[in-house]
C-alpha cells in the first residue's frame, strides 16, 4: 500500500545574500550588531496539505521557482518541513537531477553498482538486471571507461537506465521525460510509461502540460509555494494556462522571498516527520 | 538509533562499494599504486627518525627508537586522518544527500573505513619491522593484544568523524582549524617525543589525552617485550573515552541529521 500524506507543509529556506560568513560579521553579531548580511527567509513551501493513495497520478504543474521540485525533494525525504507533517509510505523511487552523483572516476560499470546500490539493491538483486541496465543505456563498450570522459547525453542516458530499473510503489519525477537523443527520448517514453503503469503512486513535475493531461489522473497547480488548485487534469491544466494570458499575475517568479531576518530556533524541522519507506 | 544503525547495515552494499573506490582511486595512475600504504609508514619513520634520532631518541639505540617511532605513528595518522578527511565527510557527499534520505551516519563511515583499511596495512607493517628491528619475536607473538584497540579505536575515529563532519558543515573552518591543532597535538602527544624527554607539565597532561590513551595501548604490546600487557586502568579508559565520543556523536547526527541539508 502506497500512500502519501502531508499534513500543512512548509518549508523555510534561511539564506544569506552572500554565501561566506565573514569573520566581520561573527565580530559584529557578537558586538550585537546589526548583520549587513543577516539570512533570509525563502518560503518554498507553505501550508501544503496533499492526501494521495493508490492509484494516483498526480501531475504537478506551475512558473519556475513555485516550490514544484522542492515539494517533490520533500516527498523524497531529502528535505524535512519546517513545520506540519509529511509521512510517505512505500518504496520510493526518486528520478530528479539524475546526473548528479556520479563517481567520475568510477567506470560506468561500477556507477550503475553504486546508484542502483544507493536506491536499495543487492549485488544479487542488481545481478538479474545490471545486463538489462547495460543494454538498455546503449553505451556498450564506453561502460568500461571512466565516466569522466563521457558527454553529457552519455550520463544522462546511464543515469535514466539505472534509475527506471527499479520497481518502486512511489515514483517520483522531476523533469526527466526529456532525458537524451531523440531516438532515446522515445525509449525513455516508452520505459517511463510502463514505470507508470507498475508505480502504485505516482507525482509528476514538468512543464510540459500536455502529458499532465496525458498521463495524470489528477492535477496540482503551485504558485509561490503554495497550491492553489487541486484537481482533474483538464480542469486544472486549463486554469493554468488562462492564468498565463493574465501575465501581471502570473510572470512573478519565485516562491515567497521576505527580507525579514531569521531567527535559527524558527527552523526547527518538525520533529513528527515519520518516513516508513 | 537502533534503527539508524539498522539502516546503514541495509545500504552497506552501497557505503562498502564507495569504500572500494576511494581506495583504488587514491592510487590512480600511481605505479606502486597500495604499496605507498605499506611504504607510507616505513619511509614517515624513516625521515623522522635521521631528522630527529639523534636529538629525540635520547639514549636508545637507533632500532629501538625507531620501533617506538613505527608503533606510534600508524596510530596517530589514523587518528589524524580520520578527523582531517572526515572534515569533508557531507559535504564531499552532498550529491548523494540531495538525491537519497540515506543515514548520515554512512557518509563518516565511509571515510573511517578507507582510513581504517589503511592503518590496518600499517599496522601489518609495523608488527613486522618491529620484529626485525628488535630481532625478536615478542611483537608478532602479542599482536593479539592489539585487536580489541583496533576495534575501539576504530568506533573512535568515527565518532571522531561524525562529530568533525557536522561541526564543518555549520562552521567550514573547522577543518583548518583542526588541521592546526593536530599539527599542535603531535609534538604534545608522545608520537614522536619519548615520553620521559617531556617536559613534566605535558607528561601529566597527556594522563588525559585520549590520543595518547590509544597510541599506549597499541605500542605496548609491540615494543615492550618485558610487559606487553597495558594496565587494566589504560583499557577502562579507552572504553569510557570511546562509549563517551561515541555517544557524543549518536546525539549529534540525532540531532542534526533533519537540519544539516539546510547548510550544505
Amino acid at each position: 500500500m502506497a500512500k502519501i500524506e502531508l499534513d500543512d507543509v512548509s518549508l523555510t529556506f534561511a539564506i544569506r545574500q552572500q554565501r561566506k560568513v565573514t569573520l566581520k560579521e561573527y565580530l559584529t553579531r557578537m558586538l550585537f550588531l546589526p548583520s549587513r548580511n543577516p539570512k533570509v527567509a525563502v518560503h518554498a513551501l507553505k501550508g501544503v496539505t496533499l492526501s494521495a493513495a493508490d492509484g494516483d497520478r498526480i501531475g504537478i504543474v506551475g512558473h519556475n521557482g513555485a516550490g514544484k521540485s522542492t515539494l517533490l525533494k520533500m516527498l523524497a525525504g531529502v528535505y524535512p518541513p519546517t513545520r506540519g507533517t509529511r509521512r510517505v509510505t512505500g518504496r520510493v523511487c526518486s528520478l530528479f537531477d539524475i546526473s548528479l552523483g556520479f563517481e567520475h572516476e568510477a567506470n560506468g560499470w561500477e556507477n550503475i553498482k553504486y546508484r542502483a546500490y544507493l536506491m536499495g539493491e543487492t549485488p544479487a538483486t542488481l545481478q538479474r538486471k545490471i545486463q538489462g541496465i547495460a543494454e538498455f543505456s546503449e553505451l556498450g563498450d564506453f561502460l568500461n571507461i571512466p565516466v569522466r570522459y563521457y558527454s553529457s547525453g552519455m550520463l544522462v542516458r546511464l543515469a535514466f537506465s539505472i534509475s527506471t530499473a527499479v520497481n518502486p510503489e512511489v515514483l517520483l519525477i522531476d523533469e526527466v521525460l526529456s532525458a537524451g537523443d531523440m531516438a532515446f527520448q522515445i525509449k525513455a517514453r516508452n520505459r517511463m510509461k510502463e514505470m507508470m503503469a507498475t508505480a502504485r503512486l505516482m507525482v509528476l513535475v514538468t512543464h510540459e502540460v500536455n502529458s499532465v493531461e496525458e498521463i495524470c489522473n489528477r492535477a496540482l497547480w503551485m504558485q509561490h509555494g503554495s497550491v492553489v488548485m487541486d484537481g482533474p487534469p483538464d480542469r486544472v491544466v486549463a486554469a493554468y494556462r488562462a492564468s498565463m494570458s493574465a501575465p501581471a499575475e502570473a510572470a512573478h517568479v519565485g516562491g515567497g522571498i521576505d527580507g525579514s531576518r531569521v531567527a535559527d530556533e524558527d527552523l526547527h524541522p518538525a520533529d513528527e516527520m515519520r518516513a516508513v519507506a | 538509533m537502533l534503527s539508524h544503525i539498522q539502516s546503514i547495515w541495509t545500504f552497506r552494499h552501497f557505503w562498502m562499494a564507495l569504500v572500494k573506490m576511494d581506495l583504488r582511486t587514491k592510487y590512480r595512475r600511481s605505479v606502486l599504486g597500495v604499496g605507498w600504504s605499506v611504504l607510507n609508514p616505513i619511509l614517515m619513520s624513516a625521515v623522522l627518525m635521521l631528522g630527529f634520532g639523534r636529538v629525540l631518541g635520547g639514549g636508545d639505540t637507533i632500532r629501538e627508537y625507531g620501533a617506538f617511532l613505527l608503533s606510534g605513528l600508524c596510530v596517530w595518522e589514523f587518528m589524524r586522518n580520520s578527523m582531517s578527511i572526515g572534515c569533508n565527510a557531507l559535504t564531499q557527499n552532498e550529491a548523494y544527500i540531495r538525491q537519497s534520505p540515506l543515514p548520515y551516519g554512512i557518509y563518516p563511515l565511509r571515510t573511517v573505513a578507507g582510513t581504517g583499511i589503511h592503518f590496518l596495512i600499517s599496522l601489518t607493517v609495523t608488527v613486522v619491522i618491529v620484529c626485525v628491528l628488535k630481532d625478536s619475536a615478542s611483537p608478532l607473538l602479542h599482536a593479539w593484544v592489539v585487536l580489541p584497540t583496533v576495534a575501539l579505536l576504530f568506533v573512535f575515529c568515527w565518532s571522531l568523524a561524525a562529530i568533525f563532519a557536522f561541526a564543518n558543515a555549520y562552521f567550514h573552518d573547522t577543518q583548518h582549524l583542526t588541521d592546526v591543532v593536530m599539527s599542535l597535538l603531535f609534538f604534545l602527544t608522545p608520537v614522536m617525543i619519548k615520553p620521559e624527554n617531556q617536559p613534566e607539565a605535558i607528561r601529566a597532561a597527556n594522563a588525559y589525552n585520549p590520543f595518547n590513551v590509544f597510541m599506549q595501548l597499541v605500542r605496548q604490546p609491540l615494543i615492550s617485550a618485558d610487559d606487553p600487557f597495558p594496565s587494566g586502568e589504560l583499557w577502562v579508559q579507552a572504553a569510557g573515552l570511546t562509549a563517551i565520543l561515541f555517544a557524543l556523536a549518536c546525539s549529534t547526527v540525532g540531532a542534526l541529521q533533519k537540519k544539516v541539508i539546510f547548510q550544505l
